[in-house]
């Protein structure tokens, strides 16, 4: 078996509203191993989003332990989040969340340039992931002048800039027509290949569901594997 | 903590910019796209532009003002440093003492004056006069021909009976060159119960002068200095030698002034009653200090303006800031820190207020530059659209030369725009501290939030 990428152990979070306390993950347990693809299934509310934002330490936990990549994300200050942010995890979000005053190809290119690759550099990066997800002539559009699907790829290709060793997506393909889905989903497939890279995807899309080698669902606050 | 190092300003000064200001749209609908949403900055720009604008007119402005002034006063009236002298000091003694200051090292000139109040009177009426005994080596003083405009006759009384008069002072008294007036001074009657007698004495207007500056104008009764000591009081009178220098605003004026007081203290006269060496700033002090009162709070209501400006700056930054949350929620969720966040506000608000410094410098010291033409335009602008409305009208002038210089000498100062430059970029960068703290406090888990 190979080193787990993530491990959660125990994992408990909760959201208070008023006076009532909603248990979101109760005692879950998770693991992962490097470069694979997990699908994570549930029904809506069931906490898949939230999981994953704590994966990608968007968001504190109750209790429990949270490893990914060697970082214990419970022992990790506020401050240093930003590191692992920048070198670990990249997000692809349901929504694009391009900035909409840049161009797709300096969209992709921020990160990197934030995290002190020099422009040239960070530009050149840039515009070989947007060849990779099949953008190279749309680099100079802005997201305005952008399908749906072609946004998500551009947020593909952003999440990809800094070579983190874990790609979160939540439901990437949520807000997309059929072709497009299908386009971005035959791209994530491929990112352990060719991005060298972990994969883990929240979705309700059933035929994004089966790219994953592994698949867990999320219910009642506890993860049963079900591939 | 991850540190803001010089070589990361690069990114966050490329972001500052392109949130603020966004990029140079290529398509139509992007312009407009960018212009709804930047033009609150562009506003700030020129907010703070407008706001410095009359703070470099007022700065050059009054400082030529000031400064043109000054030179009349020192070269018409007042003299680089005065060396006070007894009244009744021997002339051999005087003109020893003259030659001795014209001995030194920066002494231009050194001429004898002797000044005291008259009342000057003519058939239009009388009006009190500032007597000034003059000796005819002035006229060999550049500092004076250079300043004095002859309206009429000649600049200076050949004779003992005649008299050059102000430009205000002859109007007053409705004279003209070739026309008399008579002074009234008040003299000792002598003896051990000395009386304060009239003396009464009719002068020939010789000419007809002006200084430029209707303050110095409206005085002047000049005479011979031979025929003032016969005329003023011992008591009343001021008795001087007037002394320019080479540089007069200078710190070498000091050390002439020290070398003069020296020559005195050699010359057995440091100890007498009424020999004193002052310079302009201390005899003109408080006309000066009321200048720069004056001055200082015209400064003081520009900065004001500019404060309000930086605050506008401030408001556009805030408002920036919580409108796109999600933007900074973005940059935070790929690894920005909270201090690059920051810093990415502070830069670009910094920025922001420069670039309203630069503009409003450029447009400040171009018009304080051109401020004279400019007057004479809108002058000449408004007289002949009042023309076209009233033809009988009197042409107005914007600066009454009565009461201002008719031609304001300007001089760029450097320091001035370093300054302004500096605070105003020190300025915009401290009112952009609190929208660049609200926005390191944009967590990255607002982009749930939006999802949801």
């Amino acid at each position: 078996m190979n080193e787990p990428i993530i491990e959660c152990k125990d994992l408990t979070k909760t959201f208070s509203s008023g006076a009532e306390v909603l248990r979101i993950l109760d005692h879950a347990d998770f693991m992962l191993e490097r470069e694979n693809i997990c699908t994570i299934l549930g029904p809506s509310g069931s906490g898949k989003s939230t999981f994953l934002a704590i994966l990608g330490s968007l968001e504190r936990f109750d209790s429990g332990t949270v490893r990914v990549d060697g970082y214990d994300l419970h022992m990790v200050p506020e401050k240093s989040l930003s590191v692992f942010r920048r070198n670990v995890v990249g997000f692809v979000f349901q929504f694009h969340f391009l900035l909409n005053d840049f161009t797709a190809l300096e969209n992709v290119a921020l990160p990197g340039y934030m995290a002190g690759i020099s422009r040239a550099d960070a530009w050149e990066k840039a515009t070989k992931l947007l060849d990779l997800v099949g953008l190279e002539n749309r680099a100079h559009h802005y997201p305005s002048q952008l399908s749906g699907g072609e946004r998500q790829r551009v947020a593909i290709a952003r999440a990809l800039i800094n070579g983190p060793t874990i790609v979160l997506a939540d439901e990437p393909t949520g807000n997309l027509d059929a072709a497009s889905a299908e386009e971005v989903r035959s791209l994530l497939q491929r990112l352990p290949d060719v991005a060298k890279t972990t994969l883990v995807l929240v979705t309700h899309d059933s035929a994004l569901a089966t790219i994953g080698n592994t698949s867990h669902l999320l219910k009642g606050g506890h993860f049963e594997c079900i591939k | 903590m991850h540190q803001i190092k010089a070589d990361n300003l690069r990114p966050l000064s490329f972001l500052g910019f392109r949130f603020l200001f966004g990029k140079p749209a290529q398509t139509q609908e992007a312009a407009a796209l960018h212009h709804v949403r930047h033009s609150a900055f562009w506003g700030a720009v020129l907010g703070i532009g407008i706001s410095i604008v009359p703070l470099y007119i007022v700065l050059f402005v009054s400082n030529g003002m000031i400064q043109g002034i000054t030179d009349r006063y020192l070269e018409t009236k007042t003299s680089h440093l005065q060396l006070s002298l007894p009244f009744n000091l021997n002339g051999e003694t005087r003109e020893k003492i003259q030659q001795d200051i014209l001995g030194l090292q920066d002494v231009t000139t050194a001429s004898f004056e002797v000044d005291g109040i008259g009342l000057a009177a003519s058939s239009s009426g009388s009006i009190s006069a500032q007597i000034r005994g003059m000796d005819q080596s002035v006229l060999k003083d550049e500092g004076f021909t250079k300043f004095i405009q002859v309206d009429d006759g000649a600049m200076f009384p050949e004779r003992q009976n005649e008299a050059v008069l102000g430009r205000y002072l002859a109007k007053a008294l409705g004279v003209n060159a070739g026309d008399t007036v008579t002074l009234i001074t008040l003299r000792s009657s002598g003896g051990d119960e000395a009386q304060m007698l009239p003396k009464l004495s009719i002068f020939r207007v010789a000419g007809i002068v002006s200084s430029g500056y209707r303050e110095l104008d409206a005085n002047w009764f000049i005479v011979q200095s031979e025929t003032a000591l016969r005329l003023l009081n011992p008591s009343t009178a001021y008795t001087f030698i007037g002394i320019k220098t080479m540089h007069p605003y200078g710190a070498e004026l000091n050390t002439v002034a020290s070398e003069i007081a020296d020559q005195m203290a050699r010359a057995g006269l440091s100890g007498i009653p009424g020999v004193d060496v002052r310079s302009w700033r201390d005899i003109e002090r408080s006309l000066f200090a009321s200048f720069s009162s004056t001055k200082s709070i015209l400064i003081l209501i520009m900065a004001i303006a500019i404060l309000v400006a930086s605050i506008n700056l401030a408001s556009a930054l805030t408002t920036y800031v919580m409108e796109h949350r999600t933007e900074i929620a973005i940059l935070r969720s790929f690894g920005v820190s909270p201090q690059q966040t920051a810093a990415i506000f502070l830069v670009g608000g910094a920025a922001t207020g420069t670039l309203g410094c630069i503009v409003g410098s450029a447009v400040g010291i171009f018009i304080s530059f051109y401020i004279n033409q400019i007057l004479r335009g809108v002058q000449a602008a408004i007289n002949f659209v009042l023309k076209l409305w009233v033809p009988a009208l009197h042409p107005m002038t914007l600066l009454n030369p009565d009461y201002y210089l008719e031609h304001i000498p300007i001089h760029i100062n450097w320091n001035y725009i370093i300054f302004i430059l500096g605070a105003g970029i020190v300025v915009s960068a401290l009112v952009s501290l609190v929208p660049a703290i609200k926005s390191s406090h944009i967590a990255p888990a607002e982009l749930i939030r939006h999802e949801q």
